[in-house]
């Protein structure tokens, strides 16, 4: 048995990131002095997760118009298909105040002259974001919330539908962790590393997405039994190629179009893109746009920073210094000049974000943030059906969910709940399973080389689902097309692996188990995402996922994809929600 | 940009373990190597290139490297990390250098006038 | 934080407003805008009328800091703090800057540019002025009581000082009898007067204070805490005989079957393993060394006739609760035996100085005859060899202070014994220091006949007695001589006390004898001597007598009395300290435990979290700490990294175009000093060097450098101390390494490495400090200005 640390919360938050920190201060604001606000932080909380590397515009901001034509935008950003417009409308009415709240903290806000932010368009505004994660995490330490770093959770406690806590190890101490809560906010992030990433070995995490974001939100809510939402509406990324920097600096930020190695701007020219706006079409448009230019032999493709204003180069390299440096470095190394030169561009590997332009997530009730599963909370890419709230949206769903819990503690006498013993011991074991399981194959022998003849590590394990995903799951070799036979080959192994592979899953330190982890999180993550694609079947958001089988939209689908998971099949069964619009108007249309 | 660490400037942080390095890293990649009490990573495939422990490193021994494959060789990347600001010194594989220096924290103090 | 600030220029009747022009000063003035309250340039601010339109210009704007910009704070400092205090303001909230000695004075040949940099100079303070606030007074739990450890001369000497000061006073002796080395000298030097007697009278006074608990056979087992609160824990070993019932018939002593080295005469002789009372012995009783008890004897317990003998008596742990602690363990000789050549333990008839003492005390092994041990003849031929063990790098390298005068001693008793015993004196050199001089002479009228030698060997005859063979150091060549008894001159070797606090790393180790002075078995050093005299690295304790220096009897006492001093500083129920100790910030405290391994006091220890704690006692306040921080989340009240940061920031313009912009960090102990007198000699160093003093170069920290990059400032020059001159023992060289590490960075950013230049500074060294500000400004010239300042900013 490992040491056991007992902790008792009112709030626990499990992520301390952008979401994370902001509940935590909104929780402390809302709910007073006596509030436990517990965080539970994998890494380290001020450093940690997608914002480590800083970043350099806050991609929701209502510069113009109000929260309702944000809600126009982001519906027709998706290609008008359905979206919780309850929940984004939401956020879009107090994004703004959480920037206040944030350039307060300390954050340098890029200004014009009149004094109000800079802005990239409408709904954007740049900042001077390197130390955007100090700086969202300093709103958890003013919350005088009660931080464990290094502690990775594992399972949700979670009896008869109610979440009572959470447990995991604590991946510098080996110590077993036991949180009760009253209540629970699970803002984990996202998934990435389902497919292959395009660069190999030592750069094989040069990826967009934070890679140490696994789907563990989404894993622990799907095993916690709670309905999950949009696992097809996956987000597929056009990025600089090779460093995959985002290219909203170059194309919101500079205006530099899309071109093709003829140097036409495709984007202006075919009929159907410019049906969609052209340059500004919808993100997934501007991905098919990309694949459909390469299929058709006028690649390589570019973004044309050539046209601009030579000085705004300058400033764009400090612009992606303050986000993803390493570009710069990139650009230095290979001779590339963007005054002189366009950026080349290259589709990513797919990612699951629930707050960027995905959807994927948990469904919740109202605007509440509470999952089917009571008293457990989802928000920022955890939280489903709720695409493009980016950075200040996810703060801001932080501090919606916090007054939700906040409330919901005052209307309910909710109490800690005593956790059966041989319940905790189970959740150990599965814990530390394969911790304990190395001890036991090492006595079957190692081969030369050092590995396991009776075990294999989790490296291997994500290399083999990673390899499935890519060529059955529409990866990026593939063109991100599939069809119900690649999907069957697909769930056939995913389910394989899930079901009598993870019995082989070793690890041999607290750095590897929260490999394993991250692998038996991504394989949970992986049926969800083949089963929910199977279901729909239409394609209604090209770009993202090409079906070759149902090449067009299907009236039928115009709903939610939901499902559930059964664990004593481990089918997950897939329904369809109906779309609620609420915000008048044509849905493949922005309003202003 | 892998982290790639200076044996003769890291000095583990002068502790007995966690250097700050390894103390920040998101991903938990950065180790004490018991052996040469120095700083190392895990596994340099693994890094999502955050530049996290170089900003952090008090003596300025981590370097992020990009990885051979991505670009030609050498040049560097450096910054330095003040209160407020940090400064970036890019040279590039012909030794070309760029200087930044870019606000990083709004302190609150008003400056007086020039 | 000040949120009104008071920013009065002082023309020093002509010394600062011939070269600093005021009006124009007036009008810079103005631009300082945020938390500034009241903007004055006066001609003369110590006047009556000036010091008078302060005090009212704080009252009427209500100011909360003041900047008084003219004079250096060294002049007049108790006028403004009268000044400030009158109106309500507590010091620290008075920054004095010196625009007189710091700028005019220095660069009153180019006006123009002492104009700027006197105008930086204010745009500095005031950003320092902003963050400025009164202190809140650090008041700790403390313990009124104290310990001495150590009961002998020095121990006892302090204990009664502090009883007779009212303290409570634990004495804590590992011995059954108090007195130590001094309670078996046979006479004391100079007037040969009886150790004993002295030691009686110490005694008896001890006992009539009533404040003091004697504690013998007892030794520290483990020492915890600081200063206000430590904790030891003392093992005190049994007597093995009832205190009450025994009458000191001595039957035990002669049913006792085993003799055993006698180690109350220095293992001259022997006695029996249980012992009647030595003299000093505060409880009276016979007392048994159960060590060397045969297994199953109880010879003693059958033949006490009083029934006080009790074999089964165990040892006592107990715990002892003080504020501050005397450490007076005393030396033992050094193992001469270690010394190869000089026989000692070969030839019963080599003793040291210490048996000898013994062999010639009437209350001695032989009653005071001069029987060689060995042979058992009377000595008629004595040879002293000075300096065993001492003096030598292989052994101990530091000369023992009291030997040549003890050999001095010891050859007139013999020589009083019998006059016409021959007796030599071999030494390196004869050290009697003071009145001591007169003894030497009154030897060497006496016919002891002193040789400069290095003795070689000694070697017995086959006759009997011993060979002496060494080399004559003033001659040059080598003689031999014949003794019958020859004594070495055994050198002090000082005694520790196991597990201090701050040891337990093993933090002192290695570190050199010139460097700390005297390091014992405990690794006790004193730091610097003349500023934190007779300090253990924790606060609360001090040392006294021989246990840190070798040191004679008559040193001894005053150490004592020193050292009991310093207890009554930390001998109360409160204890406050300075205001500007070490505060750890939680919050931005990544716990990198780098201030554990910097301080050069080992202060920090980690909580249960891991993070750092200061302890407030045992910090000297010296701030290399601040320095060390990567994360600059160590802030102690004062002066200190938030300030420096708002000064490096602070938009500070060149002194005149195209000249490179500098910034000085001077340790205010050893260099400022220096830059002062440049300035009050009027010597010219370039207006371009703004000084910063700093309370040692070791809290600089590295983000000024790093911050000044982005501001545009040109280099960095620190000046401190030198090497093993820093107040607090590495502080300088903490800069050092610092600043090495960083000019390395600066060569991987292709920067010119000589923008940071560290310089050691001795308090006169005016003109070095401004050929190295010159040096330093011709090279920024040459390098060229800061890149940075062409950066992209963004």
């Amino acid at each position: 048995m490992s040491e056991r640390v007992y902790i008792d919360a009112d709030v626990l938050i499990i992520g301390g990131g952008t979401a994370g920190c902001l509940a935590a201060w909104e929780a402390r604001q809302v709910g007073g002095e006596d509030l436990k606000i517990v965080i539970l932080e994998k890494a380290f909380i001020r450093h940690s997760g997608c914002l480590s590397a800083g970043m350099n515009a806050l991609n929701m901001y209502i510069n113009q118009g109000t929260p309702e034509d944000y809600v126009a935008y982001v519906r027709y950003d998706i290609c008008g298909a359905p979206i919780r417009e309850d929940i984004v409308l939401s956020v879009a009415r107090e994004v703004n105040d959480t920037v206040k709240i944030m350039e307060a903290a300390g954050l340098p806000m890029k200004k014009k002259e009149d004094g109000r932010y800079l802005n990239r368009g409408k709904w954007n505004i740049e900042v001077n974001g390197s130390l955007l994660k100090p700086i969202t995490s300093s709103k958890a330490f003013e919350a005088g919330a009660e931080i464990y770093n290094r502690v990775y959770v594992t399972e949700l406690i979670v009896r008869d539908n109610v979440c009572l806590g959470a447990v995991g190890f604590g991946v510098r101490d080996g110590k077993f962790y036991i949180c009760r809560s009253k209540v629970t906010l699970l803002c984990a992030g996202g998934a990435a590393g389902l497919w292959r990433p395009n660069n190999r070995r030592d750069a094989h995490h040069r990826i967009w997405y934070f890679p140490f974001n696994c789907g563990s939100s989404y894993a622990m809510c799907k095993r916690a039994g709670a309905e999950m939402t949009s696992f097809e509406m996956r987000f597929v990324p056009v990025r600089t190629k090779d460093t995959f920097s985002p290219t909203g600096t170059l194309a919101i930020g500079m205006g530099a179009p899309m071109v093709n190695a003829l140097g036409e701007s495709f984007m202006e020219k075919d009929p159907y893109y410019l049906s969609w706006g052209g340059h500004t079409a919808p993100t997934p448009i501007r991905m098919l746009a990309f694949q459909r230019e390469t299929l058709a032999h006028r690649g390589p493709i570019y973004m044309d920073t050539t046209k601009g204003d030579p000085a705004k180069v300058i400033g764009l390299k400090g612009q992606y210094l303050d986000m993803s440096p390493c570009i710069v470095l990139y650009w230095g190394c290979n001779d590339i000049d963007p005054s002189k030169e366009p950026i080349e561009l290259d589709g990513g590997d797919p990612h699951m974000v629930g707050a960027h332009a995905g959807m994927s997530g948990a469904w919740t009730r109202g605007i509440t943030r509470e999952t089917t599963v009571d008293r457990l909370y989802v928000s920022g890419d955890a939280l489903g059906a709720a695409p493009s709230r980016f950075i200040s949206g996810s703060w801001t769903c932080g501090r919606i969910a916090a007054r939700h819990m906040v409330k919901a503690l005052k209307e309910n006498d909710y109490r800690l709940a005593e956790i059966p013993g041989d319940f905790l011991d189970s959740l150990e074991s599965r814990t530390f399973g394969p911790l304990r399981r190395y001890q036991e194959k090492v006595q079957e022998g190692l081969w030369t080389d050092g590995t396991l003849m009776g075990g294999i590590l989790p490296k291997d394990m994500e290399a083999r689902m990673q390899k499935i995903m890519e060529e059955y799951c529409g990866g990026r070799t593939h063109w991100y097309f599939v069809n119900e036979t690649y999907l069957d080959i697909a769930r056939k192994h995913i389910r394989r692996m899930r079901r009598d592979q993870l019995q082989y899953l070793c690890a041999r330190d607290l750095h590897d188990l929260q490999l394993a982890w991250d692998v038996i999180n991504r394989l949970d993550v992986c049926q969800l995402v083949v089963e929910h694609i199977s279901f729909r079947k239409e394609t209604r958001v090209p770009g993202y996922v090409n079906r070759t089988d149902y090449p067009d939209i299907d009236p039928e689908f115009d709903c939610f994809v939901n499902s559930r998971w059964d664990p004593g099949t481990d089918e997950v069964k897939c329904f369809k929600v109906p779309y609620e619009q609420m915000v008048k108007g044509d849905r493949r249309k922005q309003s202003i | 940009m892998p982290p790639k660490v200076d044996p003769v400037k890291c000095d583990g942080c002068r502790g007995e373990s966690e250097p700050l390095c390894e103390q920040v890293c998101p991903g938990n990649l950065m180790t004490l190597d018991k052996a040469t009490m120095k700083a190392v990573i895990r596994d340099p495939s693994d890094c999502w290139d955050c530049m996290t422990c170089t900003k952090a490193c008090p003596r300025q021994a981590i370097q992020t490297v990009l990885q051979y494959q991505l670009a030609y060789f050498p040049g560097k990347l450096i910054p330095l990390v003040g209160t407020n600001s940090v400064t970036w010194t890019s040279i590039d594989c012909h030794g070309r250098v760029e200087r930044f220096v870019m606000k990083t924290l709004v302190s609150g103090d008003d400056e007086d006038e020039d | 934080m000040a949120k009104n600030i008071g920013i009065y220029v002082c023309g020093c009747r002509g010394a600062v407003s011939d070269v600093i022009d005021p009006a124009r000063m007036q009008e810079e003035l103005a631009k300082l805008k945020k938390s500034v309250g009241a903007r004055v340039v006066h001609p003369w601010l110590c006047g009556e009328e000036g010091r008078e339109l302060v005090r009212e210009g704080i009252c009427r704007y209500g100011l909360d800091c003041i900047i008084l910009a003219g004079c250096p704070w060294t002049v007049n400092t108790d006028l403004f703090d009268a000044l400030a205090s009158a109106a309500g303001l507590c010091p620290e909230m008075v920054l004095r800057l010196d625009i007189r000695e710091g700028c005019a004075y220095p660069h009153r040949g180019k006006p123009a540019e002492a104009f700027r940099k006197a105008a930086n100079l204010i745009r500095m303070w005031t950003a320092r002025a902003r963050l400025t606030e009164p202190f809140s007074p650090v008041i700790l739990p403390g313990n009124r009581e104290a310990a001495v450890i150590g009961g002998g001369l020095a121990g006892m000497t302090a204990a009664l000082d502090l009883a007779e000061a009212g303290i409570g006073v634990t004495l804590i002796e590992k011995e059954s009898y108090l007195g130590g080395n001094v309670a078996r000298l046979n006479k004391i030097f100079p007037r040969l007067c009886d150790a004993r007697c002295g030691l009686t009278y110490l005694y008896n006074r001890l006992r009539e204070t009533g404040k003091v608990r004697l504690m013998t056979l007892s030794r520290v087992t483990c020492l915890e805490g600081s200063a206000g609160r430590y904790n030891a824990t003392v093992a005190v070993t049994p007597r093995y005989v009832r205190e009450g019932l025994c009458n000191g018939c001595g039957e035990c002593v002669r049913a006792c079957p085993v003799e055993v080295p006698d180690d109350y005469n220095y293992l001259l002789g022997t006695r029996k393993a249980v012992h009647p009372p030595y003299p000093l012995d505060p409880v009276g009783s016979y007392v048994i060394s159960r060590q060397y008890c045969p297994k199953g004897c109880e010879a003693c317990r059958r033949a006490c006739p009083a029934g006080a003998v009790d074999l089964d008596q165990e040892e006592g742990h107990l715990s002892l609760y003080f504020g501050s602690a005397v450490v007076a363990t005393g030396w033992k000789p050094y193992p001469v035996e270690r010394v190869p050549g000089l026989g000692y333990g070969v030839f019963p008839d080599v003793i040291t100085n210490m048996q000898m003492e013994r062999l010639v005390a009437e209350d001695g092994p032989t009653g005071g005859r001069m029987i060689c041990p060995g042979s058992g003849r009377e000595a008629r031929r004595v040879v002293f060899i000075q300096c065993a063990g001492s003096r030598d790098l292989g052994h101990q390298p530091w000369c023992s202070a009291v030997c040549c005068t003890a050999s001095v001693k010891q050859a007139l008793y013999v020589k009083e014994k019998n006059p016409q015993c021959r007796v030599y004196i071999l030494y390196t050199d004869i050290r009697t220091p003071g009145e001591y001089e007169d003894f030497y002479l009154k030897a060497q009228r006496a016919g002891v006949v002193f040789i400069r030698a290095n003795p070689a060997e000694v070697a017995a005859l086959p006759e009997g007695g011993l060979r002496i063979i060494a080399e004559d150091t003033l001659k040059g060549s080598v003689f031999q001589t014949d003794a019958d008894l020859v004594v070495l001159a055994a050198g002090i070797s000082p005694c520790g006390v196991e597990n201090m606090p701050g040891d337990s790393r093993g933090r002192f180790e290695g570190e050199s004898y010139l460097r700390y002075g005297l390091i014992s078995a405990g690794r006790f050093h004193t730091g610097h001597r003349q500023c934190f005299p007779l300090e253990t690295p924790n606060q609360g304790i001090y040392f006294a007598g021989c246990c840190q220096d070798p040191m004679d009897m008559d040193s001894t006492v005053k150490s004592a009395l020193a050292a009991s001093g310093r207890v009554l500083k930390t001998s109360a129920q409160k204890l406050e300290v300075s205001p500007m100790v070490a505060v750890v910030d939680r919050a931005d405290c990544d716990k990198c435990k780098r201030c554990l391994e910097e301080c050069p006091y080992g202060v920090f220890h980690l909580d249960k979290d891991g993070y750092p704690v200061p302890d407030q006692l045992f910090c000297r306040a010296c701030q290399v700490c601040v320095g060390s921080c990567p994360r600059q989340c160590i802030v102690p009240q004062g002066f200190g990294i938030k300030h420096q940061i708002a000064m490096i920031s602070a938009r500070i313009k060149e002194t005149a175009p195209g000249e490179p912009l500098a910034i000085a960090f001077v340790c205010e102990n050893d260099a400022y000093p220096a830059v002062l007198e440049a300035g009050r000699r009027k010597m010219a160093y370039p207006a371009n060097v703004h000084v910063i003093p700093v309370r040692c170069l070791g809290s600089v920290n590295m983000v000024l450098i790093k911050d000044g990059m982005s501001a545009g400032i040109d280099g960095f020059l620190l000046a401190g101390c030198r090497s093993d001159e820093c107040h607090y023992i590495s502080g300088a060289d903490r800069a050092a390494d610092r600043l090495e590490n960083i000019a390395d960075t600066f060569r991987d950013m292709m920067m010119d490495p000589d923008r940071v230049r560290l310089i050691r500074l001795r308090t006169g060294e005016a003109e070095l400090f401004v050929r190295e500000a010159e040096t330093f400004v011709n090279r920024l010239r040459e390098i060229g200005p800061n890149p940075f300042k062409a950066a992209v900013k963004i």
